[in-house]
Order: C-alpha cells, then structure tokens, then sequence
C-alpha cells in the first residue's frame, strides 16, 4: 500500500479536519460531531432540506455538495460503509427548515438499511421525510431489474436538480417527484483500470491484468459486465455511449448534459479525450450537449477509470442545471 | 439452568465481544476475497465501543440490556451490518421482561423476532448468503429446544452447533444480497463474513454460559 496519510484508522476524521479548516466559512459539523457535515450559510425558512449520506472515499460525493443550491447535510460513514442511522437521524432533524427532508442517496444496502430505520426515527420527531434513491448505474442490473441498480456519478446531477427544486420552495412532494423524475433520464456507466486500496484493509479490492480494463466496473470495485482487452480513448468512449444509448435511446433534437467523471488516478487531459469523442458521436446524432461536466465528481480513491453520465434534459432541468450553485467542491460559474 | 439471569446475558455478550474482536483478521480475510474487506474491521469497532459500554455500565433487566447493547452496535459500526447487527439485539425487544432474568421461551421468541425484524430491514432471506444463514437455524434450533424445554446451556450448545452448519451451508451458496452479490463466483467455497460473525456470536455465548457452572 502506497498511500498518503498517517494512522489509517485516522483517515476520515483527518479527512473531516481538512476540509473542516479549509471551509469553515460555509460548512460546519453538527454538535462536534465530525460525522455529520451540515451547510452553514444562510437557508431560507421553509425551504424543503436535502441531505445524503454514505461511505468516505468518493469525494466530491457525497458531502463535497454541502452547500448553496445543493445538499443542507451529509452524514460520513467509513470508507466505503454506510453512516450509521443515529447519524443520519440527526442530520435530518438538523435540515428541517419546517417543510420537511427529502433523503436523497445512492441504492446501496447499508444506506437504505440506515436510511429506513433514521427515517422512522426522524418520523418519530415528527419531521416529515421522503426517500428517492440514486440508480443510474446501468452496467450493475440488466434493465428489466432497473430498481436494483447501484447508485453512482448520476447523483450530483440529483443533487442540483434537488438542490435547485428546493431553493425554489417547491414543497417535499414536489422536490422528490421531480427528482425522481431527474433520476430517470440519467444513466451512467464506468470503467476502470486499476483497483482502489482501502486504507484499514490495506490491500487493493480486486485485481486487473496491465493490458485489461473493466466495463461496467461500479465505484467500491464492484466487477461490471466484462473484463476485456485496453482499448483506444475512441473504442471506449463509443463502446460507453453504445451502452448508454441502449438503455436510453436518444433522437435528433434531444438535449442532454454529459458528465466525465475521473476515478481518482485518471489526468483530466484522457477525460477531454473521452468527452470530445462523445460530443462529435452526439453530433452526429442531432443531440446538443448543454453544461458538460468533465472532472472529478464522484471517485473511488485511486482507481483510474471513468465514468460517462447521459443527463436527458427538458426546459425545467436546464433551468436547475443553469441556477447557481456554489458548495466546497461544486460551482457551476466555470461550467 | 432454566433462567437466564441478566448478569450472566452480560457477560455473554461481553465474551461475544471479545471473541468478535480476536477474530477480526479471519473476518477481515474472507471479506477481502467475496466482499470489500471492511467486514473485521467494522465488526471489531462495533463490538470494541460495545464492550467498553458493557464493562463501565451493569444492567438490571434484560430488556434494558438488549436495547443498550443494540443501539451501540447501530450507532458505533455504520454500515449494513451495524444495523443488522444492531437489529439483531434490537428487534425482538418486546418479546423480553423488563426482569433480572428470562426463560429459554422468551429467549427464542427474542432472537426470532430480532431474525424477522433483520428479513424486513435487508429485504432478505434463507439461502442468500448472509448472515440468515446462521442466524436462522440458531433460532430454529432455540426455539426447539424452549419447546422441549431443555435446559439453557443445552440449548444454547446447540443453536450454537445449528448455527456453525448454517456457516457450512453458506460456503456452496451463490450470493444474492449485499455487496459480495458482485463476487458471485469468487464466493463459492468460502463462508458468509457475517455468518460467521453469527456463529461466532452464539459459540461465545454458550462458552460463557457453562465457563460459569
């Protein structure tokens, strides 16, 4: 193991300190409690609250998009483990505003179990909460089990489009369908080509041979839909959206928002490779591309790979993708 | 013995704690190849919080002492199976006396309860490569022995025996569940992590229950 940092059973409360320290103007930790990350500027009263939880080691997800426009909380698990349900308790008791939560997560099973049981005891408190669940992942279920898919890079586009529906006092029925609704015009699929090292366990969660990447490959290391040879940038990226496409057809005249999302080890120079093969392919198809987002968004330590994400717009999520939005670690002033 | 005294319930759960933690390399070697090898890891810092609460705190009703025991295990570990964990101490509640001691009926029906309660949180069953696995039959095994009305320590034996097979079984299961579903055929011929765990958990109750006599 080749990592830098220290005791590493101290990697997320270090983690938490940093950015603690670097933000302290906009974000702050709930009663000291480094677990549980809240937005410290202003919110307006009776806004509907946004929050997520789940595993460390994805940053910017999840709590990288605490902040104006987008999530009021984030509570931090482990690396790669969800946040227990005390937390998220009182991380959503902390978000009411008034006009109640809307819990918004990727499907994964220790934050569903968490989130059930912290949306029971919130309930309990009379703090109105609604779920939708993050599962754009289209390479972990085949599409006729589209409701058990994982949860990965779609998410900061539901967390905008949440974000945004909120600031615009929508009520928590409103916010959640529009949402949903959000969720089901995004797809997504990833590569990787190295695995990820977990900082307590010590060892890489899989192995790939030098010269193989894997297709489908999910953001905890989660095996896709096969193993094959390396290719070129330009067989990835057509093999990628050919993928996409299947799953989500688009047309001539459809509008749609890219994202390239970098693993963790992959240069942004290889992202804008990608991302300029998929904006001539949708070209070519009559689809325009509105706000592309090339970067690193949602990561898995040092796995090199990336993922592509196909948002399919309509006038009302490019309204939510155009309004500002400005957290640690989003701004969509550069896009 | 044909009641279960809280202070002897503690201190089963304190050697589960212990015996939890000194497996955690084992744990943590079988998560690393059929999951993400965090399983050790999480369960020794549930169990570690769990045993510093038990060792500072004494109980007085063995309600009381599940409830405690639970909510530590939920809000110490994260993760699935803090909550699995958790509920399996937390979800057969109403099934114990709020008493200094409980029968072997109350014990079963507790632990059965805990197991549904587990079913519903991980929209899970039998055969699917968890921790049911091994829980399932200790239940079975319990509730048998509470029909018999045999003794605790016998009974504990052999919900303790049930559920090791149950551990056996698990190593030719494919799995369908939680996160080593992706290393499907990776995980045949090894044991569920948290199966193990299981059985773990009731061997050291029924070591503790007779170190006692």
């Amino acid at each position: 193991m080749k990592k830098i940092i220290n005791n590493p059973s101290d990697f997320v409360p270090e983690v938490m300190e940093g950015i603690l320290l670097a933000y302290k103007d906009r974000v702050k930790v709930l009663d000291k409690d480094k677990r549980i990350l809240m937005k410290s500027t202003k919110t307006k009263k009776g806004k509907v609250g946004i929050v997520t939880a789940g595993g460390s080691g994805h940053l910017p997800v999840f709590l990288g998009y605490v902040g104006d426009g987008m999530l009021d909380g984030c509570a931090v698990g482990n690396v790669f483990a969800s946040p227990s349900a005390q937390k998220m308790t009182d991380m959503i008791i902390a978000a009411n505003n008034g006009a109640g939560v809307l819990c918004l997560y990727g499907n994964y099973g220790g934050d569903t179990m968490n989130f059930a049981m912290a949306v029971e005891n919130a309930e309990f408190e009379n703090v109105k909460t609604m779920e939708v669940l993050v599962k754009d992942d289209v390479a972990s279920r085949p599409k006729e089990e589209a409701a058990m898919r994982r949860g990965v890079a779609g998410m900061v586009y539901a967390f905008k489009v949440a974000g945004a529906a909120a600031d615009e006092m929508l009520s928590l029925e409103e916010v959640a369908k529009v949402t949903q609704e959000a969720l089901d015009h995004i797809r997504t699929i990833g590569i990787a080509l190295s695995p990820c090292i977990v900082p307590e366990a010590g060892k890489a969660t899989f192995s790939i041979k030098e010269d193989e990447m894997e297709f489908g490959m999910g953001i905890h290391g989660e095996p896709g839909i096969e193993v094959c040879t390396m290719k070129k940038a330009d067989e990835i990226a057509d093999s990628i959206l050919a993928e996409l496409l299947l799953d989500m057809p688009l047309k001539k005249g459809d509008e749609v928002s890219v994202m390239v999302n970098g693993l963790g080890a992959t240069p942004l120079e290889e992202q804008f490779i990608v991302y300029r093969r998929l904006h001539m392919k949708l070209a070519e198809m009559g689809v325009t591309i509105f706000i592309p987002h090339i970067g690193e968004f949602a990561t898995s330590m040092e796995m090199a790979g990336l993922s592509v994400t196909i948002f399919k717009l309509n006038d009302q999520f490019k309204k939510y993708l155009r309004v500002t939005a400005s957290t640690p670690f989003y701004t969509n002033y550069n896009k | 013995m044909k009641r279960l005294d809280v202070r002897e319930f503690q201190k089963m759960i304190e050697n589960a704690s212990k015996i939890i933690i000194a497996n955690e390399p084992y744990l943590t070697e079988i998560d690393t190849v059929i999951g993400d090898g965090d399983h050790g890891i999480g369960m020794k810092r549930g169990f570690s919080a769990l045993c510093r609460m038990l060792e500072k705190q004494e109980f007085y009703e063995v309600d009381s002492l599940c409830k405690a025991v639970g909510i530590e295990l939920v809000k110490s570990m994260g993760g699935a199976s803090g909550v699995i964990f958790g509920t399996m101490f937390i979800g057969g509640l109403s099934k114990l006396p709020h008493e200094n001691s409980c029968s072997l009926n109350q014990i079963a029906a507790y632990f059965e309860e805990g197991e549904k309660a587990i079913e519903r949180r991980g929209k899970a069953g039998a055969g699917q490569k968890t921790m049911l696995d091994a829980l399932i039959p200790a239940v079975e095994s319990l509730k048998r022995s509470a029909g018999l009305e045999e003794e605790m320590e016998g009974a504990f034996l052999k919900a303790c025996n049930a559920a090791l097979e149950g551990v056996k079984a698990s190593e030719c299961m494919e799995s369908k569940i939680g996160r080593s579903k992706n290393f499907r055929e990776a995980a045949i011929g090894l044991p569920d992590p948290g199966a193990v765990s299981t059985s773990l958990i009731f061997k050291a109750f029924y070591e503790e229950l007779i170190k006692e006599q």
